[in-house]
């Protein structure tokens, strides 16, 4: 089996079925260049209660998607789900410097969004930047190189308890597979099948 | 905007027709998937549907209305579920494009139609676009998630590689001076 360098595999571990989607990235988009699935029987309501059979549905997705992609599966991109969900609004200020946005301080006011008290047992999934506000200019979407003296992020968080996702890693793991990054299932799903206009 | 989940899902039909009408629940899940219909005012009065018993009895025929009449209130109770939350986001007067719907459950006949009595807004089924390849495998909504996370990651691979390039110690180093100086000036 051939290793290429633009593949990108999505793993999406559900209650009902798992399935393995292999993705090649092209110049003008990605193609879909192999799928497996297997029935899930370690989960229950997204969440998953029984590590061994878990792993081996998902051996069993990844070893289809395998020999119909003709590539070596090595990293996955991974979906969260189940009621532990949480998700809440939050802002941060930065101060601009010379009466300008720079991308630093983008960065620095999403940081700012992000002090928020978050209990130990839970973890930062996604933060998403809605929109900025320059001075008292709200609906911006990118600020950068916009006048004023003061920037506001507004974002959105999305928190997931720490042990679900550890489980998910750790199945992953065992099933010989590295996760490149946990994304909220949702998310995933709006990500394929919504137009531009939809997600304004 | 607003993130939240509700535990209910495919597997809670699959359960009441299970319980319903007396079968295993993998039986269940063939029917539901074969005959299921989430509005009973689509289903024809004649339509029949063969019902295997619990422990090898002979097999049961039921109209399949009964099997709609069990699948409705169920998916009903989570449009309501759903509905009372964005109620609570207070982002019901926003959602104008509508509502999709996405994930294998809702390739039941009558999914939309029903939701869309529900919310009263238009409701669609989440389809996954925007790929080439082998579309016609994945042009579901039982992959949208599966799909969508393979888009999410080729859009956020660049950011990661990018990141990974200036794991380089001098690089990271020079970085952070050139910052503090940008502060300081």
């Amino acid at each position: 089996m051939g290793k290429r360098e633009n593949i990108v595999v999505g793993l999406d571990i559900g209650t009902t079925k798992i399935s393995a989607i292999v993705g090649e990235v092209v110049d003008d988009g990605v193609d879909i260049i192999g799928v497996g699935t297997a029935p899930s029987k370690g989960l229950r309501k997204g969440v998953v209660i029984n590590i061994e059979s878990t792993v081996e549905s998902i051996r069993k997705a990844i070893d289809e998607a395998e020999v119909i992609s003709g590539q070596k599966i090595t990293s996955v991109y991974t979906g969260i789900a189940g009621g532990h969900i949480r998700g809440i609004n939050s802002h941060g200020i930065c101060a601009l410097k010379d009466n300008e946005v720079r991308a630093i301080d983008v960065e620095k006011a999403i940081d700012a969004a992000q002090a928020v008290a978050i209990p130990l047992d839970r973890e930062v999934i996604h933060v998403i930047p809605q929109e900025f506000v320059v001075d008292d200019q709200d609906g911006i979407k990118d600020p950068v190189g916009m006048s004023g003296v003061r920037l506001e992020a507004k974002v959105h968080i999305v928190t997931a308890a720490v042990t679900s996702a550890q489980n998910i890693v750790k199945c992953c793991n065992r099933a010989g597979l590295n996760v490149n990054d946990i994304i909220l299932e949702q998310l995933a799903a709006s990500e394929a099948t919504l137009s531009q206009e939809e997600k304004i | 905007m607003h993130t939240s989940v509700l535990s209910i899902g495919g597997n809670h039909i699959s359960n009441d027709i299970a319980v319903g009408l007396r079968t295993p629940v993998a039986e269940a899940e063939k029917i539901k998937t074969r005959h299921g219909c989430a509005l009973s005012s689509m289903v024809g009065r004649e339509e029949r549907i063969e019902v295997p018993s619990v422990g090898g009895g002979p097999d049961r025929i039921f109209s399949r209305q009964i099997l709609s009449e069990i699948i409705e209130p169920r998916v009903e109770e989570l449009f309501t579920l759903i509905k009372q939350e964005i109620t609570k986001s207070g982002y019901e007067d926003m959602l104008a494009s509508g509502i999709v719907i996405s994930g294998g459950s809702t390739l039941l006949e009558g999914m939309p139609e029903l939701a869309e009595q529900i919310f009263n807004l238009p409701v669609r089924r989440g389809i996954p676009k925007g790929i080439g390849g082998l579309v016609d495998v994945v042009k579901s909504p039982l992959h949208a998630t599966g799909v969508g996370l393979v888009l999410y990651g080729s859009r956020h691979q660049g950011a990661r590689l990018f990141r990974n390039r200036e794991e380089n110690v001098y690089q990271r180093v020079k970085e952070r001076m050139r910052e503090w100086i940008e502060e300081i000036f």
